[in-house]
């Protein structure tokens, strides 16, 4: 059982689990804001491809190195691949960490003071609830780019190779970030 | 006090924290710009990315376009296509290497801003009642009707040390019993140790189509015939509107701006429709003048406070009556009527509290003969009354009452024994502290629609000494509010009048409530 204290962070907490986005890539793949102006890796795709085998689709993610109206590339611990546009149902791609939990944590560190506020808690408590959970929504998709939704050329500003695959390079010889 | 420091600081503390968010909580704004366009790209961007035909890709810092030798120029790592580093240093990257730049700028996010404004207000209004502590919550009890918000009591406001210990009787004229378990929500929301050695209520039957009502004396009288007056008339013009009904609207004024014991009046006429005995019933409670010069008082005694608050109860009855001069001097409300020499006072209302209105009856002398036009003055301090609600009222036969302690007492739900056993012997008291919150609970007799209920509490509180009043500390100052409380009142006007229209808001907004 939480502790009083925990009460507001306990709240907050589930309300931005119901309606936030969920981070798909892995434990410390993505960068933060700050690191992504150097890093020079692509963000983290998840693609809904039609199978050709079953009528079942497929789910298939990875690091995006480049895209273009008709192709994704994508590279995986399993290796680079190219999928076609058009056999894609859906796609997300998240482009850096978001920073909800640090929303979360000052949100209810922002109820907990509203102790200092007498009886007008009552209004502000409720206040920093709502304004916490909501911008804690908005924080958790800043990162996230869906198609549809957006076009495929939208997300080439967070591959790796934002102007397209170069020239001469083999996909094999790709290696996905350590 | 400590508490509501702490508090105060958690607020400064989680303003800080929100606008040192602004630095990690950003958006991130990323441009691609082809090569040709760089010139007039985004120089904000502190880190350019040259992403080479080849793959490669430039992370440069402190970097410029030259655009006369068509490079660009920067400090930084060349990476390849697995971004390992291949270089480091001050490159010059030539133009028609380069496949796209990519320039990245953060910016405020509106998340920051939301909480940031949050923070402000939260901050606001906790820094609003440490800079104005002499406006914020001071209440002494409170008792509120179970399920409603609305405050019905305050109990012994004036009693701000053991030796100034009293009851207190107020009239719970809104009380309206739904069966014979009838609960009042006793609090504590101030920075105040409330010691009450009883809360009973008195009950009593109610005449047909009448009211009972209590002198200032203490007496439960009989009342029918309830009149409102014809006429209102006050510096400011009509007031009829205001005090006609008891509807939490009141008539009031601001304080005079040279001496807060000027006095106003208020001329009132009814109508009474034949001779006997009649008296004026009013509702009507104290403006935040004297919660001001009780904080004010104690200021001045800074750390003294405690040891001329305790020596109250060693000193002699002539002594106490001298540490009660100011009140004296702020006075009640006198309702006087004319009589063949001039007017005559026929009695006072009024008690301490800013709270809770309390009703109470005056009975007049009346003159002898057919219907009537009565007149009736009120007289008092400028700025420090509030009246909701006046009427005239026929007088019947004292009314025997009925003495009921509480049967009930519960604390966060639960029942509280220790506390109803204090509350219900008079050798012991319940003691309660900033945010307690006691049910107590009384069983009213059969028929609980046909009595009238009223409150008598008895008990003394201690106000929290802020440490910003010790600032203040002025013994010379304090002595002159006791010694000579006409001239304090003169000399504190200004400083009064400086918070005056901002005091009621901010005394509602400091009110104590546990998280």
């Amino acid at each position: 059982m939480p502790s009083r204290s925990a009460l507001p962070a306990a709240w907050i907490s589930a309300l931005l689990a119901m309606a936030c986005a969920a981070n798909p890539a892995p434990e410390g793949f993505l960068p933060t804001r700050v690191q992504a102006q150097t890093m020079a890796y692509g963000g983290w795709i998840e693609l809904m491809v039609d199978s050709a085998n079953s009528r079942k689709q497929q789910r298939v993610e990875g690091e995006l190195l480049a895209v273009t109206a008709d192709s994704v590339w994508m590279l995986s611990t399993q290796g680079a691949r190219v999928i076609a546009t058009g056999s894609v149902k859906e796609g997300r791609l998240t482009a850096y960490q978001s920073q909800t939990g640090a929303i979360t944590g000052w949100t209810a560190l922002g109820v907990l003071s509203t102790a200092s506020n007498g009886v007008v808690l009552i209004l502000t408590a409720p206040l920093w609830i709502i304004t916490g959970t909501i911008a804690g929504i908005n924080e958790s998709h800043a990162p996230v780019r869906d198609v549809p939704g957006q076009r495929w050329e939208d997300l080439a500003a967070f591959a790796r190779f934002p102007h397209g695959m170069p020239a001469g390079v083999a996909l094999q010889s790709l290696k996905p970030r350590n | 006090m400590a508490s509501r420091l702490r508090f105060g600081a958690l607020s400064v503390a989680v303003a800080t924290l929100v606008l040192s968010a602004n630095c990690s909580l950003r958006r991130l704004e990323r441009e691609l710009v082809a090569p040709r366009q760089l010139i007039t790209t985004n120089a904000e961007s502190p880190y350019l990315k040259a992403h080479l035909k080849n793959g490669f890709v430039y992370v440069l810092s402190d970097w410029h376009a030259d655009s006369a030798a068509a490079v660009i120029v920067g400090t930084g790592q060349l990476l390849d296509i697995n971004r390992a580093v291949v270089d480091t240093g001050r490159f010059r990257v030539p133009l028609d290497s380069v496949a796209l730049f990519e320039t990245n700028v953060l910016h405020g996010s509106g998340a920051t801003i939301a909480l940031t404004v949050m923070a402000g207000i939260t901050a606001g209004v906790a820094a609003v009642c440490l800079t104005n502590t002499k406006a914020c919550f001071g209440s002494c009890p409170t008792f509120y009707i179970e399920g409603s918000t609305q405050l019905a009591a305050e109990g012994f406001s004036a009693s701000i040390a053991p030796a100034l210990e009293a009851t207190d009787l107020d009239m719970l004229a809104r009380a309206r019993p739904r069966g014979r378990d009838f609960t009042l929500r006793l609090t504590n929301e101030a920075l105040e140790t409330h010691v009450i050695r009883w809360a009973d209520l008195i009950v009593a039957p109610r005449p047909s189509g009448g009211r009972v009502f209590v002198t200032p004396d203490g007496r439960f009288l009989n009342a029918t015939a309830l009149t409102a007056p014809s006429r209102c008339t006050a510096a400011e013009g009509d007031c009829l509107a205001a005090v006609a009904r008891l509807d939490g609207q009141e008539r009031s004024t601001t304080a005079d701006s040279t001496d807060l014991a000027t006095r106003e009046t208020i001329e009132l006429e009814a109508v009474v429709p034949d001779s006997g005995d009649w008296g004026v019933v009013m509702t009507a409670r104290q403006s935040l003048l004297t919660t001001f010069l009780i904080y004010q008082s104690l200021a001045y005694m800074g750390q003294d406070a405690g040891r001329f608050l305790a020596a109250l109860g060693t000193m002699g009855p002539s002594a106490r009556a001298q540490a009660a001069g100011l009140g004296r001097t702020l006075g009640r409300i006198d309702v006087l009527v004319p009589d063949d020499s001039g007017w005559i006072v026929a009695g006072s209302v009024g008690e301490t509290g800013p709270l809770a209105a309390d009703t109470k009856i005056v009975p007049l002398p009346m003159r002898r003969g057919g219907a009537q036009a009565q007149k009736i003055r009120l007289r008092m301090t400028k700025g420090l009354w509030r009246i909701d609600y006046v009427a005239l009222a026929r007088l019947g036969k004292p009314v025997a009452t009925q003495r009921l302690q509480p049967a009930r007492v519960r604390r966060d739900g639960r029942d509280d024994p220790a506390a109803w056993r204090a509350l219900r012997d008079s050798a012991l008291v319940l003691a309660t502290l900033p945010g307690d919150v006691y049910q107590l609970t009384y069983r009213l007799p059969p028929h609980p629609e046909r009595y009238e209920i009223f409150l008598e509490a008895r008990g003394y509180y201690l106000e929290w000494m802020r440490r910003e009043w010790f600032a203040e500390q002025n013994s010379g100052l304090a002595l002159g509010l006791f010694l000579d409380p006409a001239a304090s009142l003169r000399r504190l006007a200004p400083a009064y009048k400086q918070v005056e229209p901002d005091i009621e808001r901010l005394f509602w907004s400091s009110r104590y409530a546990k998280p």
